[in-house]
């Protein structure tokens, strides 16, 4: 499928539904969502507006659906949207938005610029307008299964790997079970521990899950690059899963905007209700924790902190089960400023991390994580997505920073009541 | 109302929209938003509360033309209100119908 001006205008003109309209003829210019957005706050250039990223789609929308705008195109006093517009736009709606939401939560008038900058990214995808990393990725993730490239015998090998280390057995392709378990691929390079501390903990929970080697990755470039044909391709591999297996229900591991695709996006995609729950890892171990099937022994000594991934805490609503999750292992828990649904995002969601071209960018506006964990003042950080967990890291060796960062499901384990 | 009252309150909506304009003209990301819709409104807001006050006080042009000026501008903002951004004073309401609704199916915080 080649990309043109003429397929990008045109899924412009179609993303365009009535909330999009009705947002921005609600705008009042006020610039508060320019204060809400770290790409803004921590450079200070006004090119970082949110609603200002919108620009090109603001005046398709304008050009072809007001009668101002259209009277205007007739006349020939409206220039229309070009190639070089895009070009220029790109790295706005690209490399300074991670769909963190923040901006969203600000606008006086309500509008949901996130999910507008979501859309938008269907029309410069469509017209050849998105960073070739992330292109590269998606292609990856279509062809091999993985944005990463990884298929099934790499998690073969760490399922082998966190077998012989726990003595435990993964459960794999099995009918019936209750969970279908799903992993990111970041998981599975760089943090084996997650497998190995879901496979402790419901092995002590007696909980019934499996994976599935035709649906183990649940992350979605095609949300990211903003392309719903390709997301909704990703998306059924899961549902297909699912449904062969018979399972009641999805777990989205530590990951942010794999729960996004799934949860909130999936059934729209596959423009029908799942026969299934889809739950984040934090949900279900919180529901274990409450259910007293997930007992844990001792208290973690070190003063700990906790970064809300923006698609888990803000779009994803799962605000107070980590709170109560650490609670339980925690001693001296620490709040950074902003905590819950107005953290500040790693700067590297929505694709920005797998674009090498904004790494500078996010690098800059890794200020204001730092500043909030200097606030706390300290050496760990706790979270619930791999994603902001290797873009903090880097973060944080970019600014010579001592604080270590781990995924909070490996944290439980480590306190795990085992063999009772 | 006591024209006092009336009087003060005149002057301190003009006062209050020249602090707004240049608050507009000076902050990069307004003055970046701002469009002709928008000075356009500012302007026609303005126009009736000038033209009222320097109508009642005897300012510069004869009291009768000055009130027709004055109803003139009013029609202006009566006209225009719909057109532009000014209509919020009626759509809020239905508006926050609108994105309740919505965001309330969506369940989470943004
Ligand atoms: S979603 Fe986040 S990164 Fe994107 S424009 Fe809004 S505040 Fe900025
Ligand atoms: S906060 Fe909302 S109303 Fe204000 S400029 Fe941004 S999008 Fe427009």
């Amino acid at each position: 499928m080649s990309a043109t001006l003429a397929k990008g205008i045109n899924a412009f003109k179609e993303v365009i539904d009535t909330p999009i309209a009705s947002y921005f003829s609600s705008c009042v210019h006020c610039g508060l969502c320019a204060e809400a957005c770290l790409f803004h706050n921590e450079t200070g250039d006004p090119k970082y507006t949110p609603i200002h990223k919108l620009e090109p789609l603001r005046r398709v929308w304008k050009q072809e659906y007001t009668l101002l705008g259209k009277l205007g195109k007739m006349l020939g006093l409206s220039k229309p949207v070009t190639d070089e517009e895009l070009t220029e736009w790109e790295p706005l709606v690209y490399d300074s938005c991670t769909m963190c939401g923040r901006c969203s939560m600000v606008c006086p008038v309500g509008n949901d610029i996130t999910y507008m900058i979501r859309k938008m990214r269907e029309g410069m995808s469509a017209s050849g307008h998105a960073p070739e990393d992330m292109k590269g990725a998606t292609k990856r993730a279509i062809e091999i299964g993985s944005p990463m490239g990884i298929k099934w015998p790499a998690v073969q090998a760490q399922i082998k790997h966190v077998q012989a280390e726990t003595n435990i057995e993964v459960p794999v392709d099995k009918m019936g079970a209750d969970y279908l378990v799903l992993m990111s691929s970041m998981e599975i390079i760089n943090f084996p521990e997650y497998l190995s501390a879901i496979s402790r903990i419901f092995k002590q929970a007696g909980v019934s899950w499996t994976l599935a080697p035709d649906a183990f990755e649940a992350t979605n470039s095609g949300i990211q690059i903003g392309s719903s044909d390709l997301a909704r391709e990703i998306v059924s591999r899961i549902v297909v899963a699912a449904e062969r297996l018979k399972v009641k229900c999805v777990i989205s591991p530590e990951c942010g905007h794999a729960f996004t695709a799934i949860r909130w996006e999936g059934p729209n995609l596959m423009g029908k209700p799942f026969g299934f729950e889809v739950k984040h890892i934090l949900e279900v171990l919180d529901e274990l924790h409450a259910a007293g099937k997930l007992k844990t022994k001792g208290k973690d000594k070190r003063p700990l902190t906790y970064h809300d991934p923006c698609q888990i805490t803000r779009r994803g609503g799962v605000v107070e089960q980590p709170r109560r999750l650490l609670g339980s292992v925690a001693e001296d828990f620490r709040e950074m400023p902003d905590a819950g649904v107005m953290n500040w995002c790693c700067g590297g969601g929505g694709g920005v991390s797998a674009n090498s071209r904004a790494e500078p960018l996010r690098l800059e506006v890794f200020k204001v994580k730092k500043r909030q964990i200097e606030a706390t003042g300290v050496h760990t950080m706790i979270t619930a997505c791999a994603n902001c967990r290797i873009v903090m890291e880097e973060g944080l060796e970019h600014y010579h920073m001592k604080v270590e960062v781990l995924g909070l499901t490996e944290l439980l384990a480590e306190y795990l009541v085992e063999g009772e | 109302m006591p024209s006092a009252l009336v009087d003060a309150s005149v002057v301190a909506a003009i006062v209050a929209l020249f602090v707004l304009l240049a608050h507009r003209l000076n902050n990069p990301v307004k003055r970046m938003l701002s469009g002709f819709g928008d000075y356009l409104a500012w302007t026609v807001t303005l126009l009736p509360l000038l033209t009222g006050y320097m109508a009642y006080h005897h300012l510069m042009l004869e009291y009768t033309l000055m009130l027709s000026l004055h109803i003139f501008s009013v029609e202006l903002l009566l006209v225009l209100l719909p057109f532009t951004k000014l209509f919020h004073t009626f759509s809020v309401f239905v508006s926050r119908w609108y994105n309740g609704d919505f965001y309330g199916r969506k369940g989470v915080a943004s």
